[in-house]
Order: structure tokens, then sequence, then C-alpha cells
């Protein structure tokens, strides 16, 4: 019984320890440290492990350029693991225990929500890099990817004036990005004089596998001559199986056109495309853009990851917001969060589509909106491609969105009110 | 009662002395009310931890002292967490919207702040509509008898059903891990009324609280799991010492055999099902608030799946044991995704913690498993026994 006491209070001495040493241990030289917040391990491991990479090369392109005001960048990389709460965890120790002067990270909407009321709180510097549901601004947070309206709002009307669609299916996997986006996209097409009847909407849970009868249902819709088109917000493996059953169903992408906002080239890297050729999707890049800048983005990339690898948009949307940051810390001349955050907003770079991206007081950014068919290859052929579309954070096709704002330099409010003029709130609605 | 209990097993005693001197000195040592040295994000993670080390007990107590190997009792967690979440939320977002509409010409309604609360929480997920089962929302009390309530008549039923039919087992397993994936999808839907896979955020925002920084709320909250712990070690221990615990053992060993001697076998295994379930809901309630959001992915399957391995990496049928197993886990994790473990070069071959963390934890689960399979709490024995030789 002795031996076990001892023990015990060794085991709960040594937690005491190591507490204190790890609390000790980050007082070290000069450095400008850079949170990478990704999950590198679970479901969404296989898309965020590319943007972990993506900041690793930049930071490392950066430092060989001599750093940021005279410092070496120092990259914090943690693993979230795919688990949302413990990205509030990581989001606070990155913040307080590492003391890094900004992060880059997260992917899903809920992972963005359970690290906002960390960052608020700390006064924190994120930047989010991926296409997103609007609806949600945040002083501390910077959104690089695209709003509502600078995707699915210009493919929509690409159906419409372009393709001349007249019956929408909007199908999408039961969670905030698609319930969201189609509740705009319905709005919207309803406001473009299409009737209610003629829009089929539908949901499903992630990782959906059967499909014949929401398949059954489009064709259906399409049955008195009518062009139908379909949205897809499908997220993750659903999507093999969605367009298995539609190729399997006889209907190719002229009877039934696809638009989807959650398929890019990684997505579509090492899988069977047979079945997805000439469908389309909408981003703010293709690894297909033509640009020289683009060109040595990817030789740079391949370089550093490896030959077989693709860029995509949501690494395009890291490469600007790193760029605008480096930049505004420059022009700061320190790293202090209130000093940057008012510097990034202005920042003008050099998108990798050719065109230049500027970010905009309500923290997001304009970029242009392209529209790819797939090759059987996994690359897009770009068939359309807008001038740079603004962000909005608050989209202007629902009624309770379309009277707030979001302005954090005159208005200094994410959630501003333009008809009681007042801010509903500062920190953000999670 | 009491006095007996610590005479026959001393292990308790000492747990709750360990367990006090631990709290205390990481109370000494903690941002928000003492010396500093250990960070709030530290705190939380120790606070979680507790948390999570209560409902290994309430795991080992139904597996390791009933046999019973549920696979489902994460989803008690959840719903705990739940339950505690929503009046968390609405109260929060009702402070939001009331001082929104201060400014306004006419002080607003009880209409409009119940719309305004419901654009604010379910804006996001398409409804502006507050659904039927956020009901009590605005009561505390009426949530924390829910955080109760609701785990522990979900047990009761899938209890009664599943016992009386004389479902054992791998089968009764099977059963368990079909109701908490039955669970998490609905609560998947966002349909069910608790948003969905966006689930409840911002929970470490206390309402009425928000002045107090989270350096203080957290030690709260830390010495609320504490307490939880320590009393949940008691209850447990209290359960399975005398002669219920004699009963509930002896199922364990030979169910039909304790029935022929005429004990009501179900109703033994009802009351420690039934039981383990609420004092896995209380750990949820508790632990939520400190990790600050909750979604359907937390009583997926492999939480509870999860929840069998820390049991049995500490030792079951040892109350200590699924404590250190859940500890040693869960602290374990945290350190190696907090980025801090160093990468190992070997040369040819650079071992980075970021590719091989989960596959070294897989593998300490297997070597515990075939080498120890007792547990950690197992070498305790060991060492007992080799100091009396």
């Amino acid at each position: 019984m002795k031996i076990t006491t001892r023990m015990r209070i060794a085991g709960a001495a040594a937690i005491v320890t190591s507490t204190i040493l790890t609390h000790a241990s980050y007082a070290q030289e000069e450095t400008i440290k850079v949170g990478v917040l990704h999950s590198l391990s679970g479901t969404m491991a296989i898309s965020e492990t590319t943007l972990k990479d993506t900041v690793l090369m930049l930071i490392e392109q950066q430092n060989a350029k001599g750093g940021v005001l005279g410092k070496k960048l120092e990259a914090v990389v943690v693993d979230p693991a795919s688990d949302w709460p413990l990205f509030a965890e990581k989001a606070r120790e990155l913040l307080t225990v590492n003391k890094v002067d900004v992060m880059f990270g997260c992917w899903t909407s809920v992972s963005r929500k359970s690290v906002l009321p960390v960052i608020e709180e700390l006064n924190g510097l994120l930047f989010y890099p991926v296409q997103y549901e609007g609806e949600e601004s945040s002083k501390n947070v910077f959104y690089t990817g695209a709003a509502p309206n600078q995707q699915a709002i210009p493919a929509t009307d690409y159906f419409l004036e372009e393709l001349g669609v007249e019956k929408f299916a909007l199908l999408g996997t039961d969670y905030v990005y698609p319930r969201t986006t189609n509740k705009i996209l319905e709005q919207y097409l309803k406001d473009k004089g299409i009737a209610a009847e003629d829009i089929f909407v539908n949901y499903t849970p992630f990782g959906h596998s059967d499909w014949s009868k929401i398949v059954a249902d489009v064709v259906a819709l399409g049955a008195d001559g009518k062009k139908v088109g379909v949205i897809s917000t499908i997220n993750g493996d659903a999507n093999i199986g969605f367009y298995k059953e539609l190729a399997a169903a006889g209907i190719s992408a002229d009877d039934i056109p696809v638009v989807a906002f959650s398929v890019g080239e990684e997505e579509l890297s090492g899988l069977d495309t047979t079945n997805l050729v000439g469908h389309l999707a909408a981003w703010n890049y293709f690894q297909s853009a033509d640009a020289p800048v683009n060109a040595e983005f990817i030789k740079e990339w391949k370089a550093f990851a490896g030959e077989k690898r693709v860029t995509n948009d949501p690494m395009e949307a890291t490469y600007i917001g790193f760029n605008m940051w480096v930049n505004a810390v420059e022009a700061a001349g320190t790293t202090d969060v209130d000093k940057v955050t008012a510097a990034v907003v202005g920042q003008k770079f050099p998108n990798l589509t050719g065109t230049e991206s500027e970010m905009l007081p309500n923290h997001h950014l304009t970029k242009p909106v392209l529209i790819g068919e797939i090759q059987a290859d996994g690359q897009f052929d770009i068939v359309s491609q807008t001038e740079p579309v603004p962000g909005d954070a608050w989209t202007d096709f629902l009624p309770e969105s379309k009277v707030l704002e979001s302005n954090w330099t005159e208005l200094e409010c994410g959630m501003y009110n333009t008809e009681t003029k007042t801010c509903v709130q500062l920190n953000s609605n999670y | 009662m009491q006095r007996s209990l610590f005479v026959r097993q001393p292990s308790v005693l000492i747990f709750i002395g360990l367990l006090a001197a631990f709290t205390i000195a990481i109370t000494v040592l903690s941002e928000g009310f003492g010396l500093g040295l250990v960070s709030t994000s530290f705190i939380k993670i120790l606070g979680k931890t507790l948390c999570l080390c209560l409902v290994a007990i309430a795991m080992d107590l139904v597996w390791g002292y009933c046999g019973i190997l549920s696979l489902g009792h994460f989803a008690f967690f959840g719903l705990g967490g739940y339950m505690i979440g929503m009046w968390l939320m609405y109260e929060r977002t009702k402070d939001i919207v009331i001082a929104s509409l201060a400014g306004a010409e006419l002080p607003a309604t009880a209409e409009e702040i119940r719309e305004g609360i419901g654009t604010q929480i379910f804006g996001v997920v398409g409804g502006a509509e507050i659904p039927v089962v956020w009901y009590f929302a605005d009561s505390l009390w009426a949530q924390l008898a829910l955080v109760v309530l609701v785990p522990g008549l979900l047990a009761l039923v899938f209890g009664w059903l599943a016992f009386r039919s004389r479902v054992t087992g791998v089968y009764l397993s099977i059963l368990t891990q079909a109701m908490t994936l039955a669970l998490s999808l609905y609560l998947f839907q966002n349909d069910s009324g608790l948003r969905g896979n966006n689930g409840l955020s911002g929970l470490q925002n206390i309402p009425g609280l928000t002045h107090l920084p989270q350096a203080v709320v957290s030690v709260w909250f830390f010495l609320a799991s504490a307490f939880a712990l320590g009393v949940g070690y008691l209850v447990a221990a209290w359960v399975v010492s005398g002669k219920f615990g004699s009963v509930v053992r002896a199922i364990r060993d030979d169910e039909t055999r304790i029935r022929f001697m005429g004990y009501p076998v179900e109703a033994y295994k009802l009351v420690v099902f039934t039981l383990t379930a609420v004092i896995a809901a209380i750990a949820g309630a508790l632990y939520y608030p400190q990790a600050g959001i909750i979604n359907p992915a937390e009583i997926a399957p492999i939480a509870s799946i999860y929840l069998a391995v820390w049991v049995a990496i500490g030792g079951r049928g040892r109350l200590y044991g699924a404590v250190i197993g859940a500890a040693t886990v869960s602290l374990l994790s945290s350190w190696f995704t907090g980025g801090q473990a160093p990468s190992i070069p070997l040369g040819f071959y650079t071992i980075d913690w970021v590719d091989w963390w989960q596959v070294l934890l897989g593998l300490g689960f297997v070597l515990v498993t075939l080498f120890v399979p007792k547990g950690i709490g197992g070498l305790f024995d060991r060492l007992v026994r080799k100091d009396a030789s």
C-alpha cells in the first residue's frame, strides 16, 4: 500500500512539474509565431493537411526573403484532429501558451464557430480560407474564402443566363453551409421569377450513399420538357455516389448540368472522374487558370509538396491571406493585432487568376468568380470568369440579413442594423 | 457506514486525499486565483479530464463491476451537455438581444425578445422559430433537472426493454452502439431543433458572469469537476461495496446462477445502468461548458468505444483504474495534438508526431491489453504483492 501511495503522489507531482515545464519553455529568441490550426488527423485531414503544407511553404518562402520586420517566421503546428471542441482548446493554447501573432486555420463552419469565442475573448487574429455561408462577421477574423455572393449567386446566374435552366434542384448535405446557401438561393430564384414548385430542395446526411430516389425525383422534375439544373452543396464522399447514380440513370451533363460548390481539384485527384466529366464547379480559382503568377505558384507547390500534388481554391485563399498579413505587418511595423487588423483592411494583392484582390472593411475579399467544366484528368476547363466581386458578409437576398451591414473601419461593427442604426452586437454570432 | 467503507476500501480514502491535494495545488498555481504558473488553457484541459474520469468511473461501474459492456454511455454524457448547453445558449443570446433592443424608442416586448432570440440562434441554420424542445431553456433549474432526467429516463426505458428481453453480452453492446448512433444521426438533422451539425456553441461564456475572465471561470469549473469526481467516486465505491455490490459483481461473474438464487437480476442491472447514465450526464454537463461547443459528432459511436478503451487501459473493476485510464489517454492526446511532441529522427526516416501519434496511442492500447491485461491499475497489485513478499 505504501508504494502505491508513493507512486500516485509521484504521478501527481509529475503532472504538476510537467505543467510548469511546458509553461516555462516558451521564453525563446525573437521570432514571429504563426499558428497553423488545421486538422491533420480525422475526417477533415485529407483536405486540411494541404492547407497546413501551404502555410509551411509560404513561411519558408518568406523566411528565404528575410522574414517579416527583420525577424524569422516560426510555424506552430497543432492538430485539432477534426474534433470541433478541440479547435477551441488548441486556439486558446496557441494564443496564450505559444503566444502566436496570427493563426491560419479552420475548414468547416462548426470548427470556426468553435474557435470564434476564444479568439474574440483573447483578441487573436485568424485567417479563414474556405468558402462559407456568410451571415457572420468577426473583428478578429479575415474571411479569404468566398461568401455566397462570390460563388453561389454567380453560378446560379450562369445557369439562368448561359444554360437557360428553368427548374432547379438544390441538393445539399444537411448542415449549416448548404442550408444557408440554399435558403439564399431559393429566395434569389424566386426574385428572378422562378416559381416555388420549380425549385426542389433536398438534404441528405453526411456520407449518404443511396441516391436512386433523389436522382429519380430530379429527373421527374424535367418531365414537362423544361431544362433542369442541379445546384449541389453535397459534401465529401456522398458526391461519388451521387454522380455515379446520375450516370447510371443515363443523365449526361448536357441533359441535367450539375454545378458543385464543394468539388475541387483536391477532391477529384485520385478519383475516377468518368461520371463527372462535363459537370460544373464554381470557385474563385482553378489550377488551370492562365496567369504567370499561377504558373509560378504551381511550380513552387510541386517542388515543395510533390510532383503529383494539385492546387485548389482554399490554397489560393490561404496564399492571398498570408501575403496580405505579411504586407500589413510590414506596413504597421508591428504584429499587434489591433494595428495589423486595421492595416489588413484595404490591402491589395494580386490573386492567382490574374486580377487583384482587395480586403474590404467587412473583412471579406474581392475575388473573381470562375466556372469550370470537369475534365477527365481531374482539372477544370474554365468556361466563365467574372470581374472581382466584393464579398458580402450579410446577404442581400434574405429580409433579416438585408438590413445588416459589416464595416469594421467606419462603423466599427460587424452586425450593424441600417434600419435602426444600431450595432446589434460587437461579438460575432457563434 | 462511511467509516466502514473506507476501512474496506482504503484506496477510496487515498484517492479522495490525492484528488483534494491535486485540486488545491492546481488552484494555487492557477492564473485565476494564484501564482499564474498553470495556464488557463491547461486548467481547462485538466477540468475536462476530470469530467472524463467521472464518466470513466460510470463506465467501470456498469462494465467492470456489473459486466454490461455498454458502448453507448457517451450518448448520456452528450445529452447532459446538450441540456445545460440549451440554457447557456438561450440566456446568453437573450442578454445580447435585450442589449441590442435597449436602444429602441419603445421598450421591447417579450414577443420581440423571443423573436430576436429565435433569429439569433436558428437564423444561421435557416430558421427563426424556437423549437418545442427549447421550452424550458430560459430556466436554469429546469435545464439542470433535465440534465439528470432526460439521460436517466432514456437509460431507464432502454435498459428496461433490453434487460427484460434478456439481451446480454455482445448483442447488448451492439444495441447500445445502435442507440448512440441513432441519437447522433437524429441530432445531425437540422429538424431536430438543436442546430444540427453546428450544435450549441459559445458555451464557455456563462450568462450573467461574462464580466469574469475565463481565467477565473475555468478554475470554478475545474473545482466543480473535481468535486463531482470526488462525489461520484464515493457514490460508486459505496455502490460496489456491501451487499448490493456483491450481488452486482456476482451478476457479472455468473448471471444465471444469481437469477436462480432468487435475485431480481434485471432490476439490479437496471439500477446500475440508469445510475451510471446519470453520472455520465452530470459529467457531460460539466464538460461542455469547459469545451465551449457540443455537436452531434461528440456522441458518435467511436466516442463510447474510446470510453471502454480508457477503462480497459486503466484496469477494470477498480474505480481508480478508470480514472488512471481516462486521465492518461486524455492528457496524452492533448500533449500530442498540441504539437509540442518532438519529432524523432532515425537517420533514414523521421518519426513526425503528426503522422504517428494516433498509431502510437493505438499501439499503446494493444500492448496494454496484451501484456498488462489488468490495465495500468493492475500494476499496483504487482507492486503491492512484491512489497509484501
